[in-house]
Order: C-alpha cells, then sequence, then structure tokens
C-alpha cells in the first residue's frame, strides 16, 4: 500500500487499526506532503514539529498491544485555524490575532483527539471567517489543487485544499453562510454543515452565534459520517449545544436510495445555474433515479427575504463581536472584512429581535414547502465553474460573481438546516463541481446516506487533485 | 443623525463618504424589507423560542 494519497480517511483509519499500514508512516507521509505542497497551496497556518511522530508511533506501540483509543487511532487530520488550541498560535486568519496564544482547547479537537486523531496543524482560512473564495489580504489566497490560479472557496479554505490534496485526511471547518460548504464543492471534497447546535462551539471563534456551525470536510461522505459521530453531541462549555443523542451515523449507510423522495426547487436555485452545472447537476439526479430514487418539483419560499434575515442577523452578532476592535484596531482589518461588520452596527434592536422571532415561522414553511413530501431537497452547492481569483478580485465584476457563489448556500444557515455538498464531476474549465442534499433538523444520518449511495456508484470523491501527484 | 455621524459620534469609528453611503442603502433596505415582514407576520406571542421549540419536534425524523 504505497500510495497513501489513495485512501478515503476511513480506510486510512480502518488499515491502521488492522495493522496493514502503521500510523507513523501514514502521519510522516502528511507531514512530507504538507511541508512540501502545503506552502504552493498556501493553505497552512501552521505544521506541529516531529513531535507528533512521536505520538504517531505511540498509536502503534497500542495498536499491537490490543488497545485502539478510538474510531479515528492515530490518523493525521488538521483543521481551519478557526479553532482554540491551549498553548499555541492561533489567528483566525487576521493581524488583530496574529500574536494570539490560546488557553484552552476547543470541545471538538479534544473529541477528535480522544477519538485517537493525531493534530498535524491549523489551516489557512478568510479573515475571521469572512469570504466565500477564501480571500485573505493579510496572508494571502489560499490555491485550488485543481487549478492554483483559482479560488479554493472559503472560509475554510485551507481544509478544502489540503483535504483535496490529500496532505491530510479530513479536516473541521465551520460554516455561517456555506464556509463549509464553498471549499468542499471548490475543491471536490465532501462537506458536511450539520444542523444548527448538533455539534459544540465551545473554543471556536464565533462570526455570528445564531449561524455558525461546526462540521467536516473529507474526501467521502462516510468520512463525514465518522466525524461527525466522533464531535456531536452536548457538551458543558457550550449550553447552546443539542444533547440529544448521536446517532452511529456510520452504521445508518446502507448504501439504499431506493424509494428516497428528492425534492428538486422550481425557482430561486436555479437562477444563476450556467449549463455545464446545470448537467452535472442533471447527471447526479439521474444517479438517485438509477438507484431507485424518485425526484420531485417543490416550490421554493422567498429565499431574499431569508438571505437577508441572515445577513442582518450576522452582521449585527458579527459587530457586537469585533466592536472593540472596530474602535481600536480599525486599520487592521481588511476593506472587505470591514466593510460586511460594520453595517451591523447600524440596524435597529428591534429588526434583530424580530429576524430571530420570525425564524421558527420561515422555517416551517422552508420545510413545508420543500420537504412535505419529500426526504431530502437537491440544490446547487455553487451555481457557477470555479472561478479564478482574479474574477472574484480584481475582475470585471467581482460583486457578481460572489453572489453567485453564495447564491445557494447562505440561506440555509438562517433555517438551521443541515446541509451536504456532494462531488458531482467536473465542469469544462477541469474544475469540481457539487450538488447540495439540505434536509430537516437533525437528519444528518439521511443527508450522509443519501450522500454516501451517490458516491457508492460515482468516483469524483475519490479523485485526487493534480496539485497532489 | 446620518451614518457618517452616527458611527463617528456614537460608535467613535471613521467611515469614508462612499462606505457611509453603500452602509446606509444596504441597511435602509435590509431593514425595510424585514419591518414589512415583521409588521405581517409576526404575532404578539412569537419569540426566538419558537425555532428551538421546531427543532425539537423535527429531531424525531433524524435517520
Amino acid at each position: 500500500m504505497a500510495d497513501f494519497t489513495r485512501l478515503s480517511m476511513t480506510e486510512a483509519a480502518d488499515a491502521i487499526a488492522s495493522g496493514e499500514v502503521r500510523s507513523v508512516d501514514l502521519t510522516q507521509s502528511c507531514l512530507e506532503r504538507l511541508r512540501s505542497l502545503g506552502p504552493k497551496l498556501n493553505c497552512i497556518a501552521a505544521i506541529e514539529d516531529d513531535s507528533v511522530l512521536d505520538e504517531a508511533e505511540r498509536c502503534d506501540r497500542e495498536r499491537v498491544a490490543g488497545k485502539l483509543r478510538g474510531p479515528l487511532h492515530g490518523v493525521p487530520l488538521a483543521h481551519k485555524d478557526l479553532f482554540h488550541r491551549k498553548g499555541r498560535l492561533v489567528q483566525f486568519g487576521s493581524l488583530i490575532c496574529r500574536d494570539q496564544v490560546t488557553k484552552s482547547t476547543a470541545t471538538v479537537l479534544e473529541r477528535l483527539k480522544r477519538a485517537g486523531a493525531l493534530n498535524l496543524g491549523s489551516l489557512h482560512m478568510a479573515e475571521f471567517a469572512f469570504s466565500p473564495t477564501g480571500y485573505n489580504k493579510h496572508y494571502g489566497h489560499c490555491r485550488n489543487p485543481w487549478d492554483l490560479e483559482r479560488v479554493p472557496g472559503g472560509s475554510s479554505s485551507g481544509s478544502g485544499a489540503a483535504v483535496a490534496a490529500r496532505l491530510v485526511y479530513g479536516s473541521l471547518g465551520t460554516d455561517t453562510g456555506g464556509s463549509i460548504r464553498h471549499p468542499a464543492a471548490m475543491c471536490g471534497v465532501t462537506g458536511l454543515k450539520p444542523t444548527l447546535t448538533r455539534v459544540s462551539r465551545a473554543g471556536v471563534m464565533p462570526l455570528s452565534h445564531s449561524l455558525d456551525c461546526v462540521g467536516p470536510l473529507a474526501p467521502g461522505a462516510r468520512d463525514c459520517a465518522r466525524l461527525l459521530r466522533v464531535i456531536a453531541g452536548a457538551d458543558a462549555a457550550d449550553a447552546s449545544c443539542a444533547s440529544y443523542k448521536v446517532p452511529d451515523y456510520e452504521a445508518a449507510l446502507t448504501g439504499e436510495a431506493r424509494g428516497l423522495r428528492i425534492a428538486v426547487p422550481e425557482s430561486y436555485y436555479y437562477e444563476h445555474v450556467t449549463d455545464d452545472v446545470r448537467a452535472l447537476l442533471d447527471d447526479s439526479l439521474e444517479a438517485y433515479r438509477a438507484l431507485g430514487a424518485t425526484i420531485v418539483k417543490v416550490p421554493v419560499p422567498d429565499m431574499n427575504l431569508v438571505n437577508n434575515l441572515g445577513q442582518m442577523i450576522m452582521g449585527i452578532e458579527a459587530a457586537a463581536i469585533h466592536e472593540p476592535w472596530l474602535r481600536t484596531r480599525r486599520d487592521e482589518y481588511s476593506e472587505l472584512v470591514r466593510s460586511r461588520i460594520e453595517p451591523g452596527l447600524l440596524y435597529p434592536a428591534t429588526r434583530y429581535s424580530q429576524a430571530l422571532a420570525m425564524r421558527g415561522q420561515v422555517v416551517a414553511e422552508f420545510l413545508s414547502s420543500t420537504l412535505a413530501n419529500a426526504d431530502v431537497l437537491h440544490l446547487p452547492a455553487i451555481s457557477i465553474p470555479v472561478p479564478t481569483i482574479n474574477e472574484t478580485t480584481t475582475g470585471e465584476n467581482p460583486a457578481k460573481v460572489l453572489g453567485a457563489l453564495t447564491h445557494c448556500t447562505r440561506g440555509i444557515n438562517y433555517l438551521g438546516l443541515p446541509a451536504i455538498s456532494v462531488p458531482a464531476g467536473f465542469t469544462a474549465n477541469g474544475m469540481p463541481s457539487a450538488f447540495q442534499l439540505v434536509g430537516r433538523p437533525f437528519s444528518e444520518a439521511l443527508l450522509l446516506r443519501s450522500a454516501d449511495a451517490y458516491q457508492r456508484v460515482t468516483d469524483w470523491h475519490r479523485r485526487v487533485a493534480p496539485a497532489a501527484a | 443623525m446620518d451614518v457618517k455621524q452616527y458611527l463617528r459620534e456614537v460608535q467613535a469609528i471613521e467611515v469614508d463618504d462612499a462606505s457611509a453611503k453603500q452602509y446606509d442603502a444596504m441597511v435602509s433596505a435590509i431593514n425595510a424589507q424585514i419591518l414589512e415582514a415583521a409588521e405581517s407576520r409576526l404575532e404578539f406571542d412569537d419569540e426566538p423560542s419558537h425555532y428551538l421549540r421546531l427543532l425539537r419536534d423535527e429531531r424525531r425524523n433524524d435517520g
């Protein structure tokens, strides 16, 4: 088993657990790749030193002795630089926190560690998690491993790029308006935004408390299932975290899609979809039909209102978090980030309260409209082929491009619903494209099963980006 | 008080004219849309916990 990049995360974990490969060999391979390819992709914030190899060797010795720490025993991962790590430099992609050493470790990282995972470092991200492309003025653009001139998607840009190039086997990101699903879709990996409150956010720098979700990016749905089971569930350190029992998501992966009812929107979501993206979306629906699923057309409520409710809440909550720094260190923000936070200072408090109060009603309307007679909603993940960095910065109309990139993702965060981005092939420019499946609250098991069924008859998620070759 | 003055005097933040104009246009549009939606939708006893109840009630669909 010489080429470790061909392994999915669960395959790597299972191969370590069975003794087929050693954790230390996988970890060494990942460290070498992080060091050689990481700078080329600009996807790294910090890489661990060789002491992580000692930990990998301990994992191997424990395995020989018959002890496995958990379902991720000895598996090398790395995560968005938004998670606190005790005693480590954590920058959130910002200048303001460039010297910040955090005093605790995020609950989700502690849970991964208890499950046996190794943490090889922190991954590059958009400044304070603002930007659907991964744009970062301070530390440079993270690159898409399928084409270094194109954006990787953001804000969890390093996570998407590192997994696509198989520098690590999986990564945690965060999603406030699409920040897991954008890089997953644009880099050709699978990304799951769980239901709001499903996963603890303790020790995670917030962007917007009412919208933020932590979730996995990994090659396939099975990998995401394993990661989600480890990180989900009640947390005393996060009172907002749901206490509902965490299912065995991986056990739910039956490969079955027969009888699945898939809703396809009649309006809004296809407004900016290009012909080649549409063809891939149609192909994915055809694959589901062949698996025995039924496709039903459904109406969609006013998503412009939903998007603006979310945008206002995000602006206000971000402004509340950043207000002290805006007063004292305003020049250390990029203009792009500042211009997304400052409007939040201008809304009346009554409007904020109303936006939160409307949420139950708006979600109920969305669900009754789209999922009353269906199990999952099938949507584009991104409407257009992955753009170049120039097209999203200095091009003819960057705002239009950015609008098209977020058109299908951002409303889902106000609704708080779970959504998974699934690789669906390649557009004419050779870049990955993807669809999303959106479900009812806490229906992650169904989303993962549906995505996994598709991935058993396709291999888009198994393709490794050429920058990794 | 206009946006620029408000940010300067209340928030102690200095923005340029172009930013103030852009913020004003965006916030005014969203503010008006949400106010209209709130007036037509909300009852006096609606509040954010309704959303949490909905999440709880929907949980049965998991799996």
